[in-house]
């Protein structure tokens, strides 16, 4: 199994240049050296399988060409090294800097990595915002093109935190077709467009599934409720996936689906939602280039430069 | 504070580990560890020797310098992996209770959307049909669930005696819920600074009037939010709720450390979604792994209280409102509960005899 693909770019590369971030104000979160877009992926509610989603779409878009980095932030409930199967602990190089760990080519950086599975972490407000700041900055990210944050699920100190303090390009929001998960979800919707960031589109997972012995979709929770959140916040509706019988013993042994089982169904779901996702960011960055022009002044100033002296003449 | 006696129940690694302290001393000339007090006890769960350290004959240099030197000593026992040194589990609620509240019981489990909110609903429904009068207190701030699993909704009103809210009550049950106060779709933004004080007005500004049990559905993972709940109410036990995987075990490990950390008593552990039986062809499905929770239970040593399958049924009452329609005798759901009300029950009755009359055996009760 080849996990580390070759470099090549293809036209769909993100470029490294993060235009918005030129414009330096005290309030606009500095960019990090070696990350290009940061993309977050939330759920309101806990256990929808955002970081199975996380997981597969990191690999998904390596696969694509691009260089990734996945930042497991859920520090209540880190899950992301077990999927990757990274959990021998962290690399440090010769100047004692923590680096990410590679897996199926994707750099990767969990707390779980430094930590014993007992360790009960309770983690104060504080410590938090010690922790990711950490995580963020003070490790050695190499040249990464997109970087996928698996956020807690929730509305609470971390969420806010990372949107605070770190340059989000926009975020990913999965849930499941439940209406408890969809009401959480609706707040985690509210929580990022009130504070400015796009929400990229709605995943929703555990869409049913597939019985391997007769081969009939079952339906596991009445369905509905996400398409009509998404249509009610304007937000993008990339689609369902159904629960794939083998993705938890595969999770649990830290083999993603996309590499797995390369042909399937599932990881063929996961290519077309790292498509969209390519598609999304790509269009935040022609955004933000167009708002960066309107609100240049020093090209009004050569407009006018431009122009004076052809009107005195 | 007893003396450990070696020969009290303790396994050969135990009681090697204590031959160990008991020769180790802090002064040269002083009492060992165990003589001294200042070892509380140990324990040996799977490969993991914890050794609890007595804070009060402790300062806090001694008990660094002891985690340090203990864990190279302990970890040579046969059968010992990991070595962990901390302070003696310890209440931090300092013994106050909710006026009115016989007992508060917790419902939890370190990973998300495992079903612990739709299983305490489908708790308090099955004892409240055995005459117990059940509340659930909804600590689950930023993704409250109680307003959809009871279909209820505020405005909750304010009892102009003593400023305290009143719980809404639906299908026989008392319930308070964040989601009662706020709109359905605004965020709420807490920083830990403002959970400490949100939410232990949830637990102290809430008349609850004459309740035998309050069920408290506890937020995923290990934060702000359990510390603050620990910190403000005394809780007589934990129930742990997983699903099967390995992924979820993980999280859910790390939150029952976190009870036993603070003295809260596990009463014993679910495994919900083990298994989806196909509608067309009836074959059981492990969507969600398998008997992880067999094997967490049998390596901490609490009860597996259930093994609770997904029930489609139980998932569309649940968005419905109707959970109460699948609490009736002959349905899964009730089936798949019962030995869990027969332990709280049994608590329960330990502590108030009048309500095993009432409940002598729920399999037999009327409802």
């Amino acid at each position: 199994m080849s996990e580390c693909k070759s470099t090549s770019r293809n036209s769909q590369q993100i470029p490294l240049t993060n235009i918005a971030d030129s414009q330096t104000q005290d309030n606009i979160p500095q960019p990090i050296e070696g990350i290009g877009e940061i993309v977050l992926v939330a759920s309101g509610k806990g256990g929808v399988g955002k970081s199975t989603v996380t997981v597969n779409l990191a690999v998904s878009l390596r696969n694509q060409g691009l260089r990734v980095g996945v930042l497991d932030a859920d520090l209540y409930g880190p899950s992301i090294a077990r999927m990757f199967g990274a959990s021998e602990g962290l690399k440090t190089d010769d100047r004692g800097i923590a680096q990410p760990t590679e897996c199926h080519g994707v750099f990767v950086l969990s707390v779980a990595s430094v930590m014993p599975p007992e360790a009960a972490l309770v983690w104060k407000g504080p410590l938090v915002t010690q922790t990711l700041t950490q995580m963020f900055r003070e490790v050695q990210w190499p040249e990464v093109d997109v970087l996928l944050v698996d956020l807690p699920p929730g509305t609470g100190d971390i969420q806010l935190t990372i949107l605070e303090q770190f340059p989000i390009c926009g975020a990913l929001v999965v849930t499941t077709p439940q209406r408890l998960a969809v009401t959480d979800a609706r707040r985690a919707v509210s929580m990022f467009h009130e504070l400015d960031i796009p929400v990229f589109g709605l995943i929703e997972n555990m869409d049913g599934y597939l019985c391997p012995c007769c081969g009939e979709h079952q339906q596991l929770f009445p369905s509905g409720a996400a398409k009509q959140l998404a249509s009610d916040r304007s937000v993008a509706y990339l689609g369902g996936i159904a629960i794939d019988p083998d993705a938890q013993a595969l999770a649990d042994s830290g083999q993603p689906m996309v590499t797995a089982q390369a042909g399937g169904v599932t990881a063929s779901r996961f290519n077309e939602l790292a498509d969209q996702l390519t598609s999304a960011v790509l269009k935040e960055q022609k955004y933000r280039a167009f708002q960066a022009r309107e609100s240049d002044h020093s090209n009004d100033t050569s407009h006018t430069d431009f122009w004076e002296p052809l009107l005195d003449e | 504070m007893p003396l450990i006696d070696p020969n009290s129940g303790y396994n050969t690694a135990e009681r090697h580990a204590l031959d160990i302290l008991s020769r180790m001393s802090l002064q040269p000339e002083g009492a060992d560890l165990i003589h001294a007090r200042q070892v509380h006890d140990i324990a040996l769960t799977g490969e993991v020797m914890r050794v609890f350290l007595n804070t009060d004959t402790l300062d806090e240099a001694q008990q660094e310098m002891l985690a340090e030197s203990l864990a190279p000593l302990l970890k040579d026992i046969p059968g010992v992996e990991r070595v962990i040194v901390k302070p003696r589990p310890q209440a931090v609620s300092g013994g106050r209770r909710i006026a009115g509240v016989k007992r508060v019981v917790a419902v939890h489990s370190g990973k998300g959307g495992v079903g612990k909110s739709t299983l305490t609903a489908q708790l308090a429904l099955m004892l409240a049909h055995l005459g117990i009068k059940v509340g659930i207190l909804d600590a689950d701030i930023y993704g409250p669930s109680l307003p959809i699993l009871f279909g209820a909704h505020g405005p909750v009103q304010q009892n102009p005696d003593n400023q305290k809210m009143t719980p809404l009550v639906a299908q026989g049950i008392r319930l308070m819920s964040l989601g009662f106060l706020l709109p359905d779709d605004q965020a709420l933004v807490w920083r830990g600074s403002l959970v400490d004080e949100g939410l232990s007005q949830f637990f102290t500004d809430v008349d609850w009037g004459e309740l035998d049990l309050l069920l408290v559905d506890l937020p995923p993972g290990t934060s702000d939010v359990h510390l603050a709940a620990l910190r403000t109410n005394e809780f007589d036990g934990v129930i742990t709720v997983t699903a099967p995987g390995q992924v979820s075990l993980d999280d859910v490990r790390r939150g029952m450390e976190m009870f036993a950390d603070l003295a809260v008593p596990c009463i014993g552990l679910i495994e919900n979604m083990a298994g989806v039986a196909c509608a067309g062809c009836r074959q059981v499905n492990h969507l969600f792994g398998e008997l992880g929770g067999g094997s967490l239970a049998q390596e901490i040593g609490v009860p597996l209280l259930a093994t609770i399958p997904f029930y489609p049924a139980v998932a569309a009452a649940a968005d419905s409102g109707t959970l109460n329609t699948q609490i009736q005798p002959g349905r899964d759901a009730f089936q798949a509960l019962l030995p869990v009300v027969e332990r709280l029950c049994g608590n329960i009755a330990g502590v108030f005899p009048e309500l095993r009359q009432r409940s002598h055996h729920p399999s037999e009760a009327q409802l």
